[in-house]
């Protein structure tokens, strides 16, 4: 019986399972870290929880705190095209910036009513000056930023200069952007006002990276409730399904999703009898868009790519350069099949420089339970 | 086929076409790429006072920053210009440069009559670009003193006022802004082209109804006027290029000294300078603050550009990854042990041109390899050290 995934992508408060480590280090930066640095880049792999995690903070924080989200492939207009002018979808922009005007007067009145006679970079600039100027806002204002790694760089590149620069023209907003590590900042005002700190940023890494059979266990716990509710699953089965994938090395949580999702639509799979089939289209939908109408094309990657991908995974050790990968693999580097990987956060620097790599945290643990 | 090389390993542009940041910053139309290679280089004070990037902005006094040629000081300049001009803090930066066309010291009038046309040109282009009538509305008085600027700035500011009236916004990311480069400017941020600018932009071409035959530092005067009622809360004046080839140390001291006696008056109306000089001027610049005595109270603040190995490393690092690369140096490319990072930042000695320079000859040895060798060499390495264009 094939098998349709439910949709996973998008958030569920119900599936979410909250990380209270890493949102009070969140809010540790962005209420008194920071410093002159007002972006925080949250960098994870694919399918790991960075979008889930921003609406879990829009929704927590939202309520006591002025927390504009933005949404980059939503500014992006339908049409194909290279002019710079029109790469935005004004429509949108303006439906966006009526909602943040409204939400914003909850916080404070002098905040200016929405005014279709300006630019919406102007009322952007108003928006900035004002919480800054002349509001007292209890909490600093807060930029939520998702969808950066599903547009097209030129289109970030846009986005980032007329929607999100703005926001770092005075100290007293934060930003985070949720990425994928080979997706950088290119505008400078964002790249200059980024969070360099490293004892941060490995601290906020090290907590996002989940792993350990609790986790598991509760989401598997949410999960029914969140997209089953009328499946009745047995405890005691679902104590084996907890068990088995806690003894997974991925603990990844798309995949976990994923292949319980599986699972649990067709009772005829158990979870040890999955194909190898099975979980390579699960790795697949893990590093797809979120949204087949995300502006950025869903990332193809090929056969010879993926088997080559395995074969790293497998073979390569935890992380290589160039020239291991020749000497240990003795295959001569496919820097043109390895591009695409690159391209969708599947490889990705080992972080010690020197041109060292990896295949992300989590997918490389999958990809060697699917050479097994 | 260097381009072809970059090409294939991932680089959308030659980030090491030029090491000069003058050359970066006037070889594309749009934003420059340099802003995005930038790294912050280390700034450091009397007592190892760090200097952070927002110090440099925002402290109220006047600094003088020192460095090799080579360290940087013109990037750190650009940067700091560019962050005035897209920060909120309402700060005017002007760019008054000391370039090779001066032949001779010039005297505090000729100075004042060069700075004036400076802040007209500069005042222009950061009020088009921060233009918001809701909350500057276009009164007479504020049209009047901006008429006056583009007067001053003369036929270059007329044209490029003409040429934004008379065509499309271009195709570009910084949209009206591709079009400062026409006076000398680089674009920082996208400016659209707005029914209110274009009717700023007509208002200013009109004959001025006042005729004035003011000089030198009254114009600098009414420049400043013009920032304060355009409402620019302080104004940053940047030196650079005092230290062109054909100058001595003692010219530069003698092109510069005319501009310290108006340092105390300026800086009481919140007109603060950073002049980005070569370090062998350290000493004369001391030693004519001292001989002044209205300079005498005058707390003189110098800092010094400094570049440690790990920042190097850093710098190379944000080269590559600004082009798009995922490679993150050349050891990537290079035969086994041969680190050839690690040389190339060694034999840098500290200075980031100098860096950039050796990369760039590194790669040109490289492409012009034999076709079987796909790997930078101990005898490239050493060809390339034999053959540098820069020392």
């Amino acid at each position: 019986m094939s098998y349709t995934p439910t949709n996973l992508f998008e958030y569920n408060s119900t599936a979410f399972v909250p990380r209270p480590a890493i949102n009070a280090e969140i809010q540790c930066w962005v209420d008194s870290g920071g410093g002159d640095k007002q972006v925080l880049s949250l960098i994870a792999p694919p399918g790991s929880g960075k979008t889930w995690l921003l609406n879990y903070l829009m929704s927590a924080w939202g309520k006591q705190r002025f927390v504009i989200w933005v949404d980059i492939s939503t500014f992006i207009s339908k049409k194909d095209t290279i002019i710079k002018e029109e790469m935005l979808d004004l429509d949108a922009i303006s439906i966006w910036l009526k909602r943040v005007c409204a939400e914003a007067k909850k916080y404070c009145k002098h905040f200016p009513e929405y005014d279709a006679n300006l630019t919406f970079g102007r009322m952007i600039e108003l928006i900035v000056e004002t919480a800054c100027q002349r509001c007292e806002l209890a909490y600093l204002p807060l930029v939520l930023v998702d969808g950066y790694d599903d547009v097209s760089e030129e289109q970030a590149l846009v986005v980032s200069d007329r929607i999100l620069a703005p926001f770092v023209g005075d100290d007293c907003w934060r930003m985070i952007i949720a990425r994928r590590e080979e997706r950088r900042l290119i505008n400078f005002k964002l790249r200059n006002s980024e969070e360099t700190d490293k004892e941060v940023l490995a601290k906020i890494k090290s907590l996002f990276s989940v792993t350990g059979a609790d986790f598991v266990y509760e989401q598997f716990q949410r999960f029914i409730p969140a997209y089953h509710k009328n499946i009745t699953v047995d405890k005691r089965i679902f104590e084996i399904w907890a068990g088995a994938f806690s003894q997974y090395t991925w603990n990844h949580p798309f995949i976990n999703a994923y292949l319980f999702d599986q699972a649990t639509s067709n009772s005829s799979t158990a979870l040890s009898t999955l194909t190898c089939a099975q979980l390579m289209d699960c790795f697949k939908a893990t590093i797809q868009r979120r949204s087949p109408e995300a502006p950025k094309p869903i990332e193809k990657i090929s056969d010879s790519a993926f088997d080559i991908l395995r074969k790293i995974a497998c073979e390569a050790g935890e992380s290589w350069t160039e020239l291991d990968f020749e000497e240990q693999l003795g295959l001569k580097y496919p820097r043109k099949e390895l591009e695409p990987l690159f391209e969708s956060g599947i490889i990705v620097p080992a972080g010690n420089g020197y041109s060292r790599y990896k295949v992300a945290d989590g997918l490389r643990e999958f990809l060697r339970e699917l050479c097994a | 086929m260097r381009l072809t090389f970059l090409n294939s390993i991932g680089l959308n542009h030659d980030p090491f076409a030029t090491p000069v940041a003058e050359q970066e910053a006037s070889s594309v139309d749009d934003i420059p790429t340099l802003y995005s290679y930038y790294l912050h280089p280390k700034l450091t004070s009397i007592g190892d006072l760090i200097i952070t990037e927002k110090a440099l902005r925002q402290m109220e006094k006047n600094l003088f920053i020192y460095g090799e040629p080579g360290d940087g000081k013109t990037t750190s300049r650009l940067v700091l210009e560019a962050e005035c001009r897209t920060q909120i803090e309402k700060t005017l930066a002007v760019t008054y440069l000391l370039g090779e066309d001066i032949e001779r010291p010039l005297t505090l009038e000729e100075h004042g009559a060069r700075l004036a046309k400076a802040i007209a040109i500069d005042l222009f282009i950061q009020v088009i670009e921060q233009f918001n009538p809701a909350d500057q509305p276009v009164n007479n008085k504020r049209i009047e003193v901006l008429k006056k600027q583009v007067a001053l700035g003369g036929r270059h500011i007329q044209r490029l006022t003409r040429l934004i009236l008379d065509n499309n916004i271009p195709n570009a990311r910084a949209g009206l802004g591709a079009y400062w480069r026409n006076v000398g400017i680089c674009p920082v941020q996208y400016v659209p082209k707005t029914d209110a600018i274009v009717e700023l932009l007509q208002k200013c071409l009109e004959k001025s109804r006042e005729k004035e035959h003011l000089t030198g530092w009254d114009l600098v005067a009414q420049g400043l006027y013009a920032a304060r009622l355009w409402g620019f809360k302080r104004i940053l004046v940047m030196v650079d290029g005092v230290d062109t080839r054909q100058r001595t140390p003692k010219a530069m001291g003698q092109l510069l000294e005319p501009l310290f006696e108006k340092l105390a008056g300026l800086t009481a109306q919140d007109v603060y300078f950073r002049f980005f000089l070569p370090l062998e001027i350290k000493k004369p610049v001391e030693r004519i603050l001292r001989k002044h005595k209205r300079l005498q109270n005058y707390k003189y603040i110098p800092i010094m550009i400094k570049w440690q190995e790990d920042s190097l490393r850093r710098l190379l690092v944000q080269r590559f990854f600004a082009a798009g690369s995922h490679i993150d140096g050349l050891d990537v490319l290079a035969e086994r042990n041969l680190n050839i990072d690690e040389k190339l930042v060694s034999a840098a000695n500290g200075s980031p041109r100098r860096l950039l320079q050796l990369v760039s000859d590194l790669i040109d040895v490289y492409v012009t390899h034999k076709p079987d060798e796909t790997r930078i060499t101990a005898p490239d390495w050493r060809n390339m050290l034999e053959n540098r264009t820069y020392d």
